[in-house]
């Protein structure tokens, strides 16, 4: 008779390693190879480090890299995208908060095609002004979208408190601000893209050939030489306050919550201990606030608690779309649900269970290739510890209740939390 | 082509098995054959609230997430208005640990009361979150009313409205999972690195033993041809007028389906594509517009929307759309669009696939209908479409007698 109560028996690889590549140095800059030979299409990225050396902000940077592909020289953007159509290739601008990416995904075998493509549009890219005008005024009206809602609101509230106006991850630009976007702000950018000191370049998938392809491409680009060397630039953090801050929105039908303070950065020694306590607090399905806040009262349809680290500082938060009837109830959960972790020791079994889903997810994180890849760029960009993958697993593995109540006791505040709430408060 | 091999369960389930042993991983794909279409139209939203009460406790398991994740697993499941489909992914090693659990909840749930009461009150937050609280949410609610008269596509997976949710009852739940969710009426799909000998040994022992309860036999009211067009204005607190018109599309099987999917491409698929270019760079009418098909079985929708910038009224949007509209009836697509549609679709085919639960979703998919490598053969059909078959098809996609139109009209703020 087949036994339905007994869970199947199961296992875990012992460790966990990140593939590496090879890695080859054209004049210098660094040229990293996945070769899987056995697929039919490869990604190229090209990278460009960026600590904050720029007046511009994430916010900003996000729309301004799109426009790279709006117009050369001697090509309208309808020319250069059905080119690139035409090949099936496709280019994903990604600006982030400490390296920008662009990524070239397409069919080997069009690879020194498309990558003259990409050359001609690094090279001249020219921001014709009267189609950038149409493309900000659409980027404006999708922002006067956005802000409408309470995710939005809420998100921006608490990172402006959390790193104040003037901070790249604090500024929020205005309809307006996008609207006037300049030349200048596009120039800077471009010439940030155009350094090559700030370049390295990851192939993945079926590498063959395309080295040759890709150094001739660096060869044909137009670098400038930075005259000077940069310098990060240095922020001061506004002072932490723990408060409610509330966020009116007339047609809201539920309210967005954000309640969070400063935390560790990824260097510290604590960070992967509090991932993990994090985790087991909010970050997964099984975690203590989706049993209390959602399976248990159902007063959302989902809860989570992050650790971000940023170059300055790590946030610490928990965002929730709530009923409008229950935000006050879920903040007296939520801390009510720290103070436990505080004061009471984690069961044997959630260990476990913690352990083996985070395990899982390491590995399941892996589920294409370009996701080794992308970690792997995370680490040479320095954003990453080397070898934070490998240790995860290792602290993993040696995790216990104690630890995890300290952790809880040293760097969970529910106490001084700063709490934002974005709804309709008149009703 | 992806590679499987099936086999058939004597209880009616249908086995499907795609190894890959370049992954440590493998996927347990379930999918059941009914969706939001089965439902009674005074309890909509039941299909997709019953998605949520399968993870609330099975007859012998008391919890379904908690062992999964204890293998190292995590799941998710959807609703459609045809499907409902449910996936796990974990190390492969640890395959057995799915099997257990889905084959325990197609046995039977455990139906507590306590499950029902927050499932539906998580429900009805997921309603507000995605539906209500959203601007330009509710927007399908709208159009598949105004495009479907007879057909339970009608409503969307959510439901009609929230007190549907709020009115369920347990004894509805139980009636519902004992005329759906049976053997026969599901698809088990593997994929990752554990061999099919191994997947249908498995399968023997998990769900072999469950038997085959009475089949659902599905009585759906056809949904009329169309013969007049229809329109539908309406006020919300938004930032800007949309448009949005749907044509009803041809049988998912037939050659109209593939011509659809490719006029969609033509005339919206990126930046160089032709309402892009025309509509809101050259002629500044909209912020946004998109052309794209749904995939509902019975007949899905081909969808034009955008977002009118301000000071263009509704009527001056409507015919810069339809002179498009006429163009693509009129003239054959040329050479270098044709050919810009396909390279991209293969493209995108490869990178598709290179994920593990497409593979599954597709088999799936596929054998729902009758094959399933059928969404590959699709594309090869693609491939193959010429530009004047694709304007002969444009003609009969974008009959104006067959239009449904909504003006979704900004409230002066």
């Amino acid at each position: 008779m087949l036994n339905r109560i007994q869970a199947p028996a199961f296992s875990f690889p012992q460790k966990f390693q990140l593939r590496k590549p090879e890695k080859v140095l054209h004049g210098n800059i660094p040229i990293h190879l996945f070769d899987y030979p056995k697929n039919e299409v490869c990604r190229i990225d090209w990278v460009f480090h960026n600590q904050f050396v720029q007046g511009l902000n994430f916010e900003i940077n996000e729309r301004v890299i799109k426009f790279l592909l709006e117009g050369t020289v001697h090509k309208t953007s309808e020319q250069i995208i059905s080119a690139l159509d035409y090949y099936g290739a496709y280019i994903d601008l990604k600006a982030g908060t400490e390296y920008h990416t662009i990524s070239i995904y397409m069919h080997p075998g069009f690879a020194a095609q498309v990558l003259d493509i990409f050359v001609e549009v690094l090279n001249e890219a020219s921001y014709p002004q009267h189609h950038i005008q149409t493309l900000l005024q659409i980027e404006s009206d999708k922002l006067n979208v956005e802000i409408q809602k309470t995710s939005y609101q809420a998100r921006k509230t608490f990172l402006e408190a959390l790193f104040g106006g003037a901070h790249p991850m604090g500024y929020f630009p205005k309809p307006q601000d996008v609207l006037q976007l300049a030349e200048e702000d596009f120039a800077q950018f471009k010439s940030l893209v155009l350094d090559q000191s700030k370049l390295s370049v990851y192939i993945t998938g079926k590498t063959h050939g395309l080295l040759e392809i890709v150094q001739n491409a660096i060869d044909k680009l137009a670098w400038k030489s930075s005259d000077k060397p940069t310098v990060p630039a240095q922020f001061i953090l506004p002072s932490f306050l723990s408060r409610l801050q509330k966020v009116h929105l007339d047609q809201a039908n539920q309210c967005t919550l954000r309640l969070g303070h400063p935390s560790l950065r990824i260097t510290h020694p604590d960070y992967i201990g509090l991932h993990i306590t994090t985790t087991l607090f909010g970050g997964y399905f099984g975690s203590r606030l989706m049993k209390n806040i959602r399976e248990d009262k159902g007063y959302t349809y989902g809860i989570y608690a992050l650790l971000n680290s940023y170059s300055d500082q790590g946030v610490w938060v928990i965002a929730s779309d709530i009923g409008k009837a229950y935000w006050e109830d879920a903040i007296v959960e939520i801390k009510k649900e720290m103070r436990l972790l505080q004061e009471e020791k984690v069961s044997a079994e959630e260990i476990h269970l913690i352990q083996n889903y985070i395990k899982g997810m390491l590995l399941n994180q892996f589920d294409s290739i370009f996701a080794n890849t992308d970690k792997y760029i995370a680490i040479q960009q320095g954003i990453v510890p080397e070898f934070y993958f490998e240790s995860y697993f290792e602290q993993l593995n040696q995790l216990d209740s104690d630890r995890i109540q300290h952790i809880a006791q040293t760097y969970f505040k529910p106490q001084a939390l700063l709490e934002v709430v974005a709804g309709n408060f008149n009703d | 082509m992806i590679t499987y091999q099936s086999h058939s369960l004597s209880n009616g389930l249908r086995v499907i098995s795609h190894y890959d042993d370049s992954t440590p991983l493998a996927i347990l794909n379930i999918l059941y054959d009914v969706g939001a279409k089965d439902e009674d139209p005074e309890k909509t939203g039941f299909a997709h609230l019953f998605e949520h009460l399968m993870f609330g406790g099975s007859v012998n398991i008391p919890e379904y997430d908690t062992p999964l994740q204890m293998a190292g697993g995590e799941n998710n499941a959807f609703t459609s208005n045809d499907i409902t489909n449910y996936y796990n992914q974990l190390p492969a090693s640890n395959i057995e640990t799915a099997f257990w659990l889905e084959s325990d909840r197609l046995l039977s749930l455990a139906f507590t009361p306590k499950s029902l009461e927050v499932q539906r009150s998580v429900v009805i937050e997921e309603f507000k979150q995605r539906y209500l609280n959203q601007p330009y949410g509710d927007v399908w609610h709208h159009l598949r009313e105004l495009s479907y008269t007879q057909h339970p596509y009608q409503w969307p997976t959510i439901g009609k409205e929230v007190s549907h949710i709020e009115k369920a009852r347990l004894e509805d739940v139980k009636s519902f999972f004992f005329k759906h969710y049976n053997p026969a009426n599901a698809i088990l799909v593997v994929a990752g690195n554990c061999k099919p000998e191994h997947v249908f040994a498995l399968a023997e022992k998990w769900f072999g033993p469950i038997e085959n309860r009475n089949v659902y036999v599905r009585n759906i009211a056809k949904e009329p041809i169309q013969t007049a067009s229809r329109t539908k204005k309406i006020n919300a607190k938004v930032p800007l007028n949309a448009l949005y018109k749907t044509y009803p599309m041809s049988d998912r099987l037939s050659e109209g389906y593939i011509a659809a999917d490719m006029l969609s491409d033509i005339l919206s698929n990126g930046k160089s594509s032709r309402l892009y270019q025309r509509l809101v760079l050259e002629q500044k009418l909209f912020s946004s517009v998109d052309a794209y098909i749904s995939g509902e079985l019975d007949g899905g929708l081909f969808t034009i929307q955008g977002k009118l910038n301000k000071n263009v009224p509704f009527e001056k949007a409507e015919l810069a759309i339809q002179a498009e509209l006429d163009k693509i009836q009129q003239e054959k697509v040329t050479d270098e669009e044709l050919h810009k549609v396909k390279h991209k679709q293969i493209t995108s085919q490869h990178f598709g696939l290179l994920s593990l639960f497409n593979r599954a979703f597709s088999l799936a998919q596929g054998e729902l209908l009758g094959n399933p490598l059928l969404v590959q053969e699709d594309q090869v059909r693609f491939q193959k479409m010429d530009a004047e078959t694709l304007r002969s098809f444009a003609q009969n996609q974008f009959n104006p007698h067959t239009s449904n139109t909504l003006y979704y009209t900004a409230d002066a703020q």
